[in-house]
């Protein structure tokens, strides 16, 4: 009885990981497909899209291209300044937002909250025209703070969702204990709550980061210039009207994935505890 | 060590009326035990003491000077919590320094009275551990030396030994008397179990739906309960609770018509009265003694709790009625015995049937 269950389970186990892996290939194959070809010859990369590089048609000259044309090193690090302050605000204000909607108690509170929850489901790019309007006006086009207050309104409602449902759950009588013992109402936030909700932190912080890192849109629109073009408007550089500059573009996507892996590596720990909340206890 | 007084409280969250008119005048020094079943009040009462919430109307004064309108922080009151809240990215030193960091004391005074403070509750090896480390009973101890740390005017207990196991809130329990004696501080303490209640309190102040119901010793409240709702919530088992017709020359009408000897005290005359025995003011006749059938109220066995020093015969009258009655464990029972239920006349209380107040003295 107990072998046949055990077998029984590790045929069971099997399929999930064949099932597990199926789905693994399938979303990686796009990704894996640019980082080989983005270290071949123009000739191979077309010849046979899905062999490896050999000593043959191994060839840098995507890099050579990335780094040598435009200025890719600039556009790297606006779209790294852009992310992380957008990133660093979108957390800053939502959690303090959502401290304030579960923590406090005034008029209309619930209608607040599910007002600021409505931005999920309208997309601010029905709204460009009327925020390039206002870039115009203060001065802000071609500046990097066009993106990023942008991008903060983008992802603050998404945050103060999640963060507030997290927050309502931080013990009552831990922030009572904290005003008893003096700690000021910003003590309390930051020392007591946020470090309890760093899960949620990281599965917002990864929500966020990703649309502002590939986003093409608002840099086309608000950032064009050369002094504040972000990697995904410079990579646009080689795609021609007639002709691509594949060996360019896979270069630069295969560079554009590694910050979002450090970042995301960087998050991962708490992220899986903020997925798996509340469902393990 | 100082007074408390609190006049004409109200709450209400919105329409809902929490508190309705509470006044209490705790004595300096003095344990006071808030007793009533969830929803009562007694919790928000606290936190209103505490100032972690606003009072809708009335006044707390602590010393003859009004804290309502003082933040937690600057009313000289310290809490424990059923959840412990220790803070948990501090340790064990750091979450009873904290407070003291805040109230701006020096560093030398800060380690004089962590370690005075840790001395008494035995916490001295556990002061570089995070509470994530310590156990259930050892938290609680961590918590009530934040407490004591600060040397408050009043203590303010809210369930404190809820979240632990049976074994663990006896220790506490006595950890938390001893401390009173030795701090001979005031203390108000927040509960909805009456052991902890009788055990730790001097005073007990029962609630119910936001009003004091009585406020008395362990001792008055158990002999003398004002009202039958104090006289059902004290004691375990509870009291059982028979219909008396009326009472007629200090003797009480069954509605069958037989006669009830009453207790010295009972009225003379009265209506509808509810009459409460507890189960250790009855005891058990076998069904065949004839003479009794006058006076007793028959009925049968349906089960019987075996507790080791004495066992609980539940009793279901002919009436419908159902009474518990404590015996002796040799007095075995078997269920189905018809058996006669006789009451200590002095082991009586008496209510009024419809206000539910106690009759006589």
């Amino acid at each position: 009885m107990a072998v046949s269950r055990a077998r029984r389970n590790r045929v069971a186990e099997l399929g999930a990981h064949v099932i597990l892996l199926t789905f693994t290939v399938i979303a990686l194959f796009p990704v894996i497909l640019i980082v080989i070809n983005s270290f071949k010859s123009k000739r191979a990369i077309f010849r046979d899209p899905v062999a490896l590089p050999n000593a043959e048609t191994f060839d840098l000259v995507g890099y050579t291209t990335v780094f040598t044309q435009g200025n890719f090193p600039l556009y790297f690090w606006n779209s790294l300044s852009v992310t992380v302050a957008s990133l660093f605000f979108v957390l800053l204000f939502g959690a303090m937002a959502a401290f304030a909607l579960s923590e406090y108690k005034f008029p209309f509170n619930r209608l607040t909250g599910l007002y600021l929850a409505l931005g999920i489901m309208i997309p601010i790019r029905l709204g460009t025209i009327g925020i390039l309007k206002l870039m115009v006006a203060t001065g802000l086009v071609n500046t990097p703070w066009a993106l990023i207050l942008v991008y903060t309104a983008q992802g603050l409602p998404l945050s103060i969702f999640i963060l507030s449902e997290f927050m309502a759950v931080v013990s009552k009588d831990l922030k009572a204990a904290g005003r008893i013992d003096g700690l000021s109402e910003y003590a309390i936030f930051f020392q007591l709550v946020l470090p309890l909700v760093r899960p949620a932190l990281a599965t917002v912080g990864v929500f966020t980061m990703i649309p502002i890192w590939n986003d093409l849109w608002f840099p086309l629109i608000l950032a064009p210039s050369e002094a504040t073009k972000t990697l995904t408007l410079g990579a646009q550089v080689f795609v021609g009207q007639f002709t691509n500059n594949w060996n360019a573009i896979l270069a630069a996507m295969t560079l554009a994935i590694i910050p979002v892996i450090f970042l995301y590596v960087l998050f991962s720990r708490q992220l899986i505890r903020g997925l798996t909340a509340g469902a393990v206890k | 060590m100082a007074n408390l007084k609190i006049s004409a409280l109200h709450k209400s969250f919105g329409p809902v009326k929490v508190l309705e008119g509470v006044d209490l005048d705790i004595a300096s020094g003095e344990f006071l035990v808030l007793l009533g079943p969830s929803g009562c009040g007694k919790s928000t009462l606290l936190r209103i003491i505490a100032g972690l919430e606003d009072e809708s109307a009335g006044d707390i004064l602590l010393d003859g000077v009004s804290i309502a309108n003082l933040p937690p922080a600057k009313r000289g009151i310290a809490m424990v919590f059923q959840t412990y809240a220790l803070y948990p990215h501090l340790t064990v030193r750091g979450n009873m320094a904290l407070v003291l960091k805040q109230a701006g004391y020096s560093k030398a005074e800060i380690a004089k009275r962590v370690a005075e403070s840790a001395r008494a509750l035995e916490l001295e090896d556990l002061l570089h551990r995070k509470p994530s480390e310590l156990s259930g009973g050892q938290r609680q101890r961590v918590a009530i030396g934040r407490a004591i740390v600060r040397d408050p005017k009043v203590f303010l207990f809210d369930e404190p030994l809820s979240n632990l196991d049976a074994a663990l809130r006896g220790q506490v329990r006595l950890e938390i008397a001893r401390l009173h004696l030795r701090l001979t501080a005031t203390m108000v303490y927040v509960t909805h179990d009456q052991v902890e209640a009788m055990t730790l309190a001097d005073r007990i102040v029962v609630l119910n739906g936001g009003e004091i119901q009585q406020i008395g010793t362990p001792r008055q409240l158990y002999e003398k309960p004002q009202n039958q709702f104090v006289a059902g919530f004290i004691g375990s088992p509870a009291m059982n609770f028979l219909p008396l017709e009326n009472i007629e020359g200090k003797t009480g009408v069954w509605p069958g018509g037989a006669r009830q000897k009453l207790p010295e005290s009972a009225p003379e005359t009265h209506g509808p009265t509810i009459l409460g025995v507890r189960p250790g003011g009855c005891d058990l006749r076998p069904a065949n003694a004839g003479k009794l059938e006058k006076t007793a109220l028959a009925g049968e066995v349906m089960l019987e709790e075996y507790l080791g020093d004495a066992s609980f015969v539940h009793v279901r009258l002919d009436e419908g009625a159902n009474v518990i009655v404590r015996q002796q464990t040799s007095n075995r029972q078997v269920p189905g015995t018809k058996v006669h239920v006789v009451l200590d006349p002095a082991a009586l209380h008496l209510f009024d049937a419809t206000s539910g107040q106690r009759l006589g003295a």
